[in-house]
């Protein structure tokens, strides 16, 4: 009796973990293929041609973004608030799916000033390097950013400054979304503010997984 | 009477206008971060908790370290952050106001010396009952806050 007892356990437990392997299988034939934060485009679309600087003072057109992942934000280094946060919120999610997979490509981050008049390559330089691996900046005349801008729905006003005391420190308002440009360089998905880290965690692997 | 208590940012819960009941305001979650290379200004976040049934009023923030404190808000509307700068932050008796990344903020100005990432930041709230809150933290850099 004790060894039909041992023998049923055993069935048991083989039971156990064939379904658990079963399972398994089917979790990662379901997995999640759309985004749950991120709108994801009907079909990518192609940027216009562009020609801009980058904190070191190299040209950044559109083949900049081919074979590589970016999350684009649109900004400025003299905004105190939201552009620093944001920039630190995405350099966090890169480094936490670094961290979740090791091996896996991660998504370069790229602040598109549109304030070229106070935004110096050296100063862009300065800012970028302040939020870690993978951060970079560019920006360029109003015209070449304007092409991007139309194309990728970016909206930005020069505002008054708030301090009465510091009158030549003028705020921009701008769109506060990330755009996402996939590995052909074309307008892929975006991300509508306010921003979590968890958003991008989640969806960019998703994202990424499209060829 | 003007209420004057001092708590290091450790302890989460600040104290002002205390009486039997216990305390009527209290702050947690202090950060003061530095400015990225090249920029002048250092940002402050917190919470602001008000226990009384009765409205409470921010009108403004001074800081030994800095010449000048201002309250600012970053504002989204329809998808457009913009800045504007505020003359005072309510809170809604039995309710709190978060002051975080892309809402309400303090922004500080002038510093009186150069400040490091560790130094102590003294922030002075100042409310329309007269009450003051002070509350010291270390400054913080934009990778090193929560």
């Amino acid at each position: 009796m004790a060894i039909t007892n041992k023998s049923l356990t055993l069935v048991l437990l083989l039971g156990v973990a064939a379904a658990g392997a079963w399972l398994l299988g089917e979790s990662k034939l379901t997995q999640q293929t759309e985004p749950q934060f991120a709108l994801r485009l009907p079909q990518a679309t192609g940027l216009p041609e562009f020609r801009l600087l980058d904190q070191n003072g190299d040209v950044l057109t559109n083949d900049w973004f081919k074979d590589r992942w970016t999350l684009v934000f649109f900004g400025f280094t003299h905004c105190p608030d939201i552009c620093p946060a944001t920039l630190q919120l995405l350099s966090a999610a890169r480094r936490q799916m670094a961290a979740a997979d090791p091996a896996a490509m991660l998504p370069d981050i790229l602040l598109i000033s549109v304030d070229p008049e106070r935004d110096t390559v050296d100063l862009l330089k300065q800012y970028v390097g302040h939020f870690g691996e993978g951060v970079s900046g560019a920006t360029g005349s109003l015209a070449e950013l304007g092409k991007l801008t139309m194309k990728l729905g970016i909206y930005y006003e020069r505002q008054p400054a708030t301090s009465e005391i510091e009158p030549q420190d003028y705020n921009v308002a701008h769109s506060a979304h990330v755009v996402v440009i996939d590995q052909h360089a074309n307008y892929h998905a975006v991300f509508s503010a306010p921003h979590s880290i968890e958003a991008f965690v989640t969806d960019m692997p998703i994202l990424m997984r499209a060829r | 009477m003007k209420n004057i208590l001092l708590v290091l940012s450790f302890v989460v819960v600040l104290l002002a206008g205390c009486g039997e009941s216990g305390p009527t305001l209290s702050v947690s979650g202090v950060q003061v971060v530095a400015p990225a290379p090249g920029r002048k200004a250092s940002v402050a976040y917190l919470t602001i908790h008000n226990h009384s049934s009765n409205p409470v009023e921010l009108t403004e923030v001074t800081s030994p370290q800095f010449g000048r404190v201002e309250l600012h808000e970053t504002a989204l509307e329809n998808g457009i952050a913009r800045m504007r700068a505020l003359t005072s932050i309510s809170v809604d008796g039995n309710a709190n106001v978060e002051l975080a990344p892309g809402g309400k903020h303090l922004m500080l100005f002038e510093p009186v010396t150069a400040l490091l990432p560790g130094n102590t930041v003294s922030l002075h709230l100042q409310f329309a009952s007269e009450a003051t809150l002070i509350v010291q933290t270390p400054l913080k850099t934009r990778l090193s806050i929560d």
